[in-house]
């Protein structure tokens, strides 16, 4: 007997009919398109050289430079130490404002302003307003006190970055790690409680363990937003010096922007999702591994 | 396993998305375009790009008054300085035709011009009357500027205002100090007043300049200090020099050493803007860039304001004008549907006529500088500018197209006017600070812009 009421299993799928066209059109074929430029010499400013078949060569011009290889490292380094770090702060901040403690939400909202300010307006908050040994903070705070300060962008210019997409990110991390905190059921800590376990055991064999799902979604989301970081970068050291904070972004971005170099350009995007889907894809699948594990 | 593929392909998707945006905003900018053009087929309206930069907003509100004037209404695109150049070449290179009139530099109007982006005024001059034509005054251009603006004898462009670089002078430091302002110093007597002047415990720096990375950063500096030294960065067969020229290495030494060792803090990052607050603040006693900074100290609220001179570029192994040249000047769109009433606009922008209003609008001291002779002999101008005829002198004995002591294929002091060298010229800026920032050696910082260097030159078919 059939039911009714049933759509049949075909007919699902045909549904499903507008949502892939709409997908595809605006996402993979100018995916597409841009494979298929990075295969021609193709640069905007030399009318006069046209546009022909280039084969590998943007490929091999990219793969054989030297620079692009410190932008990776730079990416990875970049992206890997401040998430690390995030997640460090994150945990830290997010122990202690799980409690009971008067004006917690003023002080929650607080800790959290720094995350919806512009990347960009950070940048030259910290760079002029703060960092500047001549007009910022840190330089009229070194004057009275007579110390020498570092010229932080010339001299550290990734880790500087990296502070600042610390403080930037951070307060997210604080913000799902302590609703993960605040979602551990009062009952199992009043049981360790009761089993005789200290503070420090309850954070790191019941607290942290309960949280990992929470720091995960923390971890993949700020992955896929810090590894593309471009105004940070743009409005405080530009890249430099020499190419020492580059990342993949603000490289695609100065060989299209001042090169014209449509091919080279694609190519190097090309190259980019194919590196970013790889991390992403190994990093998903050893949480999904971490997860059946867990279930066993 | 379903849910994992099912998100790989979601985040394949995004960057996507990310990454194509780049080769699709031009496509979305041509259709606005088209709109704005074609919806304006019985009245003229003249759409123009401009920077944003301090001479735009006077323009803006005096047009007006030349709607009244002719009809011709006037709709501007104020875009940030830095992207107007990607932006009017990604328009260019799609076939144009959304803004009428494009605001564009020197640098740009080398190549322009060969790859047929903007129109050749000279039929447009030869259709003026001769009234017309006198009251223009062509001749009244000062001709460093018209020949930059100017290929094969074709005038691309109509000078709005120009500048030229030289070196500012805190004459109270120097009173104070017991030190006489030098004329005509070699770079090596500017290093040994900065280091005597340098008080950095007291936020007295000997001098300040551009330390960011970019081509018209420190690039612009650092360009005219290449060509003060006697080297080039080609050849006149593109051989290219940073390896094989002693003299390049001098210069990026000089750059270096006066900086670190008499220089503002936070080298790499001071842009002119930076460069100029210290300046104007009283903080520098030295500060090389361009005249058309003076303006901003020549005022009351500016601490230097009265205690300033400017002095020629500083020398080397060339000893005539070492300083650079820039011009910003008003172009018209080959594509353009009313080109006639674009270069009626474009004279008047640029005439004695737009100068004197904008004097009567807001002082003489605010008019558009380094465009025409007639400036430098108004009274009141050079009584509101006591630096004007440094000024003039400068930009009359730049050589535009000789910036070397030894020849060159190319022209420009600051830059290389060759379409690759917004790039190449930005990566030896690069190279420039993270050598000055001690990351790198003299010997890498040279091979490496060498390397970048005879890539482009390469890939871009001179040699």
């Amino acid at each position: 007997m059939v039911n009714k009421g049933v759509v049949s299993k075909d007919k699902t799928k045909l549904l499903l009919l507008p949502g892939i066209i709409v997908v595809v059109v605006t996402t993979q074929i100018p995916f597409l398109m841009t494979i298929i430029y990075s295969f021609l010499n193709y640069n905007l400013i030399r009318p006069d050289l046209g546009v022909s078949f280039a084969g590998l060569k943007n490929f091999s011009r990219i793969l054989t430079d030297s620079e692009f290889y410190s932008v990776i490292v730079n990416t990875f380094y970049l992206t890997g130490v401040s998430l690390l770090l995030c997640t460090i702060v994150g945990i830290a901040v997010a122990l202690l404002l799980d409690g009971e403690i008067p004006g917690i939400n003023f002080v929650r909202t607080l800790i959290l302003a720094p995350f919806f300010v512009m990347t960009t307006v950070t940048g030259m908050i910290w760079k002029t307003l703060i960092l500047d040994g001549t007009f910022g903070w840190s330089g009229h705070i070194s004057n009275v006190l007579g110390v020498n300060l570092p010229d932080f962008f010339s001299q550290y210019p990734l880790t500087s970055i990296m502070l600042l997409i610390v403080w930037q990110w951070a307060p997210f991390f604080v913000l799902v790690i302590l609703a993960g905190l605040q979602n551990i059921p009062e009952e199992i800590i009043e049981s360790s409680k009761i089993d005789g376990a200290s503070w420090f055991s309850t954070v790191v064999k019941i607290k942290i363990p309960m949280l990992t799902m929470h720091i995960q979604v923390a971890v993949m989301l700020g992955l896929i937003f810090i590894i593309k970081e471009f105004g940070l970068i743009h409005t405080t050291t530009a890249g430099g010096p020499g190419v020492l904070s580059n990342n993949l972004t603000y490289y695609v971005f100065k060989v299209v922007s001042l090169g014209s170099d449509v091919g080279r350009g694609a190519a190097i995007a090309v190259v980019t999702v194919i590196l970013s889907v790889t991390v992403i894809t190994l990093l998903f699948n050893a949480i999904q591994k971490q997860k059946d594990g867990q279930k066993l | 396993m379903k849910k994992t593929s099912l998100l790989n392909s979601l985040l394949l998707l995004l960057f996507c998305i990310m990454l194509v945006a780049c080769s699709s905003n031009e496509t979305q900018e041509e259709v606005t375009g088209e709109t704005e053009v074609n919806s304006n087929s019985e009245d003229v309206t003249l759409t123009i790009a401009v920077g944003n930069n301090p001479q735009m907003p006077a323009l803006e509100k005096l047009s007006k008054e030349y709607t009244e004037e002719t009809g011709v209404k006037v709709d501007f695109a104020l875009i940030p300085e830095n992207d107007l150049r990607q932006t009017l070449t990604n328009h260019a290179t799609i076939g144009g035709g959304q803004y009428d009139i494009v605001q564009i530099g020197s640098y740009e109007m080398a190549f322009w011009a060969d790859n047929g982006w903007l129109e050749d005024l000279e039929p447009y001059f030869e259709k003026m009357s001769d009234e017309e034509l006198a009251e223009y005054d062509r001749e009244d251009l000062l001709p460093p500027v018209k020949q930059s603006l100017t290929i094969d004898e074709k005038q691309y462009g109509l000078p709005f205002y120009a500048e030229a670089s030289m070196m500012y002078y805190n004459t109270e430091v120097f009173e104070k100090a017991g030190i006489e302002i030098p004329t005509n110093p070699t770079w090596d007597e500017i290093y040994e007043i900065a280091t005597q002047l340098h008080d950095p415990a007291n936020n007295q720096y000997g001098i300040t300049m551009r330390g960011q990375p970019g081509w018209g950063m420190n690039g612009a500096v650092f360009g005219s200090m290449i060509h003060a030294f006697g080297s080039r960065w080609v050849d006149e067969n593109w051989d290219v020099q940073f390896t094989k020229d002693p003299n390049m290495a001098r210069a990026f030494e000089m750059y270096k050493k006066l900086l670190v060792d008499a220089g503002q803090p936070n080298i790499v990052s001071t842009g002119y803007a930076e460069a100029s607050q210290l300046f104007m603040e009283g903080n520098a006693a030295m500060f090389y860039d361009a005249t058309s900074l003076a303006e901003g100290f020549n005022n009351s609220e500016s601490k230097v304001y009265g205690k300033f001179e400017m002095g020629l570029a500083p020398t080397d192994v060339k000893i005539d004008n070492t300083g650079w040249i820039w011009v910003w000047a008003l172009g018209i769109d080959p594509n353009s549907k009313h080109k006639q009433e674009a270069f009626d606009f474009i004279t008047w922008a640029t005439s004695k006529e737009y100068i004197e209003r904008v004097a009567e609008d807001s002082g003489w001291g605010t008019v558009p500088p380094g465009t025409r002779q007639s400036t430098y002999e108004n009274k009141d101008y050079m009584a509101e500018t006591p630096y004007a005829s440094d000024v003039l002198n400068s930009l009359n004995t730049i050589k535009y197209d000789e910036p070397s002591v030894d020849p060159v294929p190319y022209v420009g002091i600051q830059y290389v006017g060759i379409p690759e060298f917004a790039e190449f010229g930005t990566q030896v800026s690069e190279y420039l600070a993270e050598y000055v920032s001690g990351a790198t050696t003299l010997e890498e910082a040279l091979e490496k812009s060498q390397n970048a260097v005879e890539t482009a030159i390469a890939n871009g078919g001179y040699k």
